[in-house]
């Protein structure tokens, strides 16, 4: 694997790019008869079969079925708006691949960014699309209490949990009493922290309390958040057509061999190769969980306003919800060692995230902002840059034109189509009849 | 070089060579100045069982490394147990600094994590934060410095 010349291994690679494409003239179109050199196996292997969920430490109840359940109920209740008409399911719709189908989420108010999947999300190494939470639940948290999302706030919450006997019952099953929350002095209808605007009631009402019970009220907030988290986990999808397909190359198993049409192996072939999709959708998730500068221009045209990862390198860095804060379960060297090698750099202005691709082609448009209605779009950008913003001082330089046929195009989306998996749970797409597991 | 220390035969040699020379650096205290260290043996076994072992750009240092785990994962956190030995036998300054980085030169950006380097004070060195997040050619620098002095070692890896 670790090889000093690589000026050799480079020459390898460009003739192996060159000797093991397979023409698309000399294939039929539903012939599954590409053939796939040594090392084009061992790259296809690199992105199946997926791993289990990655345990998050840092969330004592990441594997509690209860909690799971609790989250899902909450996942689906609208009463978690403050106009009581949205919930997390309205910007991550199971019906849309736990999208929205629209280029910017819409909340509260139209957001500046495009609402991302949530399939396989508990694999991702930073969440949102600038990286700004290092788990789950940190990122669960910030939602319920955005103006452009779901407006709520901390104390509705608990006093929505205490109000309402079945989500009382289920919160206390897992993580005990919540608080008295009567005496009204102590704990008013509705508050949250606010730095940014002092004088709005949310905030006057929160530092009016006691810190012994804001702590209280905290800890219910984040204890949403880690079932939020808890049912998230549990959005898996490892079963595409290409899975079985790789099954096949392995076993020779010609039957599940002729999982992917020849023009999706063509795609893949291209995806490997020449491509160089893999440099970032990398490994069984199809991602490399980094962040990287695609160029594309702005949704509504003029120059980037969004920093993307240089902001949320300083934010997560400042996250009370970070894997060294107070409300994190596990604040070892292990756990944090995300956030303890952090270093920001001017390149990442301007950086998002690698989305994953499984699933891609239910979760239509695409880049962080929706630039791009198909995945054919996609490709034809990968393919000429065309419109790519100029690279100004960013000095990544992954991006070249790809120069693609028609046909190439055709084939890189019929692989990417065969990444959809319908195998999921269907009682995961919906809300459940009861927070409680035992559906009382 | 790599490639050659793992052939038995050159191994045994060099571990010999290694142990040679590590004795007689004991048996030669009155060579060494105030500021170097004092443990050259322990230092050339350790190195001696180091899977990578390459020279500073100007021969002053030999550095010896080992990935933890190895090889190298894809896009998985990793740290390097390291020895810096002086290609001369009086050895190495006892105030040695290690700085660690990476790059992709064909892609022109480093590692998205800035590496952590603990050392004992005798020339061994332990990074940590270590992540190689795409597949391809990385440079992986080791860069010496005593006092006023900073000399690179560096050592190509092909993340496939």
């Amino acid at each position: 694997m670790i090889c000093k010349q690589f000026s050799y291994f480079r020459s390898v690679v460009l003739i192996l790019g060159g000797v093991g494409f397979v023409s698309q003239d000399a294939l039929s179109a539903e012939e599954p008869v590409i053939r796939f050199s040594e090392q084009e196996l061992r790259r296809i292997y690199q992105h199946s079969p997926l791993g289990p969920v990655p345990q998050d430490t840092t969330n004592r109840v990441f594997n509690n079925p209860a909690a799971a359940r609790f989250g899902q109920f909450l996942f689906f209740d609208t009463r978690l708006s403050t106009n009581g008409r949205i919930s997390c399911a309205t910007c991550h719709d199971p019906k849309l691949g736990f999208a929205d189908a629209k280029p910017l989420a819409e909340g509260l108010e139209q957001s500046t960014r495009h609402s991302p999947t949530l399939w396989n999300v508990a694999y991702n190494r930073w969440f949102f699309w600038d990286g700004r939470a290092d788990s789950l639940w940190a990122q669960a948290v910030r939602p319920i209490e955005s103006p452009k999302e779901l407006g709520f706030d901390r104390l509705s919450l608990a006093h929505l949990l205490r109000g309402d006997e079945r989500l009382k019952r289920a919160y206390e099953g897992i993580f005990g009493r919540l608080p008295n929350l009567e005496n009204d002095a102590r704990f008013p209808k509705a508050g949250r922290p606010l730095p940014e605007n002092v004088d709005h009631p949310h905030h006057v009402a929160w530092t009016s309390m006691s810190s012994g019970d804001r702590s209280e009220i905290d800890r219910v907030f984040v204890n949403v958040a880690k079932s939020l988290a808890a049912y998230e986990a549990l959005l898996v999808t490892r079963r595409s057509p290409f899975d079985i397909f790789v099954e096949g190359l392995k076993t020779n198993d010609a039957r599940k061999k002729a999982m992917l049409t020849a023009s999706a192996q063509r795609g893949l072939k291209l995806f490997i190769g020449r491509g160089n999709c893999r440099l970032c959708h990398n490994g069984p998730n199809f991602t490399d969980g980094e962040f990287h500068n695609t160029r594309v221009a702005p949704l509504h045209g003029g120059s980037p306003r969004d920093p993307g990862r240089f902001a949320g390198i300083d934010q997560v860095l400042r996250d009370p919800y970070n894997a060294g804060g107070n409300h994190s379960d596990d604040r070892s060297a292990k756990a944090r060692v995300k956030i303890e090698f952090l270093t920001n750099v001017p390149d990442n202005w301007g950086r998002f995230k690698t989305p994953t691709l499984r699933n891609v082609a239910k979760t239509a448009p695409y880049m962080h902002q929706g630039q791009f209605a198909s995945l054919k779009d996609v490709l034809h950008y990968y393919s000429t840059l065309e419109g790519a913003l100029p690279a100004g001082h960013h000095k990544e330089s992954i991006l070249v034109p790809l120069k693609l046929t028609a046909v190439e195009i055709d084939d890189l989306a019929a692989f990417l189509r065969a990444l959809s998996d319908d195998s999921v749970n269907p009682s995961l797409l919906r809300s459940p009849a009861s927070p409680l597991l035992d559906g009382s | 070089m790599h490639r050659s220390l793992k052939h038995p035969i050159t191994k045994y040699f060099l571990m010999m060579l290694l142990f040679v020379g590590g004795c007689k650096s004991t048996e030669q205290p009155e060579k060494r100045s105030q500021s170097q260290v004092g443990s050259d043996t322990l230092q050339t076994d350790d190195a001696a069982q180091m899977e990578h072992h390459i020279s500073s750009n100007d021969k002053t240092y030999r550095v010896a490394f080992t990935p933890k785990p190895s090889p190298i994962p894809m896009n998985e956190p990793f740290t390097l147990d390291v020895v810096v030995l002086g290609e001369a036998e009086a050895g190495i300054g006892k105030n040695l600094k290690l700085d660690v980085d990476a790059a992709m030169p064909e892609h022109q950006h480093g590692m998205n994590t800035r590496p952590r380097v603990q050392t004992s004070g005798d020339g061994r060195f332990l990074v940590e934060g270590m992540l190689f997040h795409m597949p391809g050619h990385w440079e992986l620098y080791f860069d010496i410095t005593d006092g006023a002095v900073s000399e690179r070692a560096q050592f190509d890896i092909n993340l496939e």
